[in-house]
């Protein structure tokens, strides 16, 4: 069974917005720039919450930011 | 082997779960590429102070059981209110530390996000085995050592609890460091 990962546009977005700081995104999402990080390396998969919250911050869809990935 | 022997075995017996534990998570979720180094998180910051000051308390305390033995430790006036400073001092960082992430926990305003919970409550789990551990081989050592007379030294009884309070504050941030190297 192929491996799914789940890519996002993350750091695409935020310079798309006035180059939103990390920081800035963190906040307006309640969570740690620290998770931020890891979430732009796709290295952490947000939890649903999370991920609509991001999507309401850049005013996308989450299916546009958030992609399903299989190898 | 000596009691004594027995009840460094049981704090070791707590810590090998505690290093096997974080090693295993460490090697199964490497962290992230050193090109970047992360920020750390609050939770992290605190669970390192915990565990250094509870370290070096730990450090102290095994000191004194290992010089004075723990007859001597509980009877000899001078060596038994050092033994209570240490004690009383690392109850102190057990709940500055416990307290300090309740508090956190209970609050919605995003001091821990969703990364930091789940962390939290991954690292009860090996908290909880080590305790279990160090208890299993206190039983073992007491048994194999006090099992002719029947009874147990009462001076023993303390440092069964004293010990699996050291573990578990250990524990405690070190299972949370650990969680942050799950990538």
């Amino acid at each position: 069974m192929a491996r799914a990962e789940i890519r996002n546009q993350i750091r695409r977005l935020r310079f798309e917005h006035a180059e939103m700081t990390q920081q800035e995104l963190a906040e307006r999402v309640e969570c740690t720039r620290q998770t931020i990080i890891l979430l732009e390396k796709e290295r952490y998969v947000p939890s649903l919450a999370l991920a609509l919250r991001i999507a309401r911050v850049f005013g996308e869809p989450v299916e546009s930011i958030f992609e399903l990935a299989e190898d | 082997m000596s009691i004594l022997g027995w009840g460094i075995a049981a704090v070791v017996a707590g810590m090998g779960v505690i290093a096997i534990g974080v090693r295993f998570i460490a090697a199964k979720h490497p962290g992230p590429p050193l090109d970047e180094p992360l920020p750390t998180t609050l939770l992290q910051r605190t669970a390192r102070r915990g565990l250094v000051l509870g370290a070096l308390l730990s450090l102290g305390l095994v000191a004194l059981v290992l010089r004075f033995g723990p007859q001597r430790v509980l009877e000899d006036d001078p060596v038994r209110i050092s033994f209570t400073v240490l004690l009383v001092l690392i109850l102190v960082v057990f709940a500055w530390l416990t307290l300090r992430v309740m508090v956190w926990v209970r609050r919605e305003d995003g001091t821990l996000d969703e990364r930091d919970r789940a962390i939290l409550s991954g690292s009860q789990g090996l908290r909880s085995v080590a305790i279990l551990m160090t208890l299993v081989v206190w039983m073992i050592g007491l048994q194999e050592s006090f099992w002719a007379q029947g009874a147990v030294p009462i001076y023993y009884l303390n440092l069964v609890f004293w010990s699996c309070l050291v573990v578990s504050l250990l524990a405690f941030p070190l299972g949370i460091l650990a969680g942050y190297r799950r990538q």
